[in-house]
């Protein structure tokens, strides 16, 4: 199975807020904790507004979060 | 034991499910097929429905003590990741229960031809619920090991 097109940052962006879990980030975003998981590690692609709403956690802009690799054999 | 405790509560509900509905309805196709099921249509409604609720049974005494030992996670309220793990496997588990449909009523008209050539009628109500019913316990075989199938590769 491929990769997702989408990778993301979110571990990275857990570790320089202190250390956030995935649980906390979960309950601020209102998802289940599996969900954090899942799009970590690029298993799910999260809805633009879930995506808008873990942006928002962290005060960033949605591209410092996710990105969209254009070469990937994914559809 | 281990990949049973990494299991989400929803994966575990899943996996929960799967096996009732595997042995419960498992156990009565096996019984059928050996000879030592019902034998007619009332008998056979009446046992389904028993199986059914026996099903739901299972499933709630499941749910109680999962969430037991799991409060979080059998109070997380369902996610958007949750309704598309079910809105996907239940794509796949209808298809199933089509193609089931598409069986039983070949097998009506392809029997029925073939009874009514030889000049008489063959084809049972108790031998089309039997088989309705086996397609409708597929489909739902079908629908919670694609769920399990999804939470646990992703999409």
């Amino acid at each position: 199975m491929k990769g997702s097109a989408i990778s993301n940052s979110i571990r990275r962006l857990r570790f320089d807020a202190n250390e956030m879990t995935q649980q906390t980030l979960a309950e601020a975003v209102g998802v289940t904790r599996q969900t954090i998981a899942a799009i970590e590690q690029a298993k799910y692609s999260p809805s633009l507004e879930v995506a808008f709403r873990i942006a928002a956690v962290f005060g960033v802009p949605l591209e410092s979060v996710f990105s969209y690799d254009e070469d990937s054999d994914v559809v | 034991m281990a990949i049973f405790q990494e299991l989400s509560f929803r994966e575990k509900s899943t996996l929960a499910s799967l096996l009732a509905v595997l042995f419960v309805f498992g156990g009565y196709f096996a019984d059928l097929l050996a000879g030592a099921g019902p034998h007619d249509l009332t008998t056979m409604l009446g046992k389904s429905a028993a199986l059914v609720i026996s099903v739901i049974v299972v499933q709630l005494i499941f749910q109680t003590l999962a969430g037991m030992f799991d409060v979080k996670g059998a109070e997380a309220a369902v996610d958007e990741r949750d309704l598309l793990v079910r809105g996907r496997a239940v794509a796949i588990s209808h298809l199933v229960l089509s193609v089931g449909a598409i069986v039983v009523l070949s097998r009506i008209v392809i029997r029925g031809a073939m009874d009514e050539a030889a000049g008489q009628a063959d084809v049972t109500l108790f031998e089309v619920a039997n088989l309705l019913l086996f397609f409708f316990v597929l489909s739902e075989l079908v629908n919670y090991g694609a769920q399990l199938f999804f939470y646990r590769r992703g999409f």
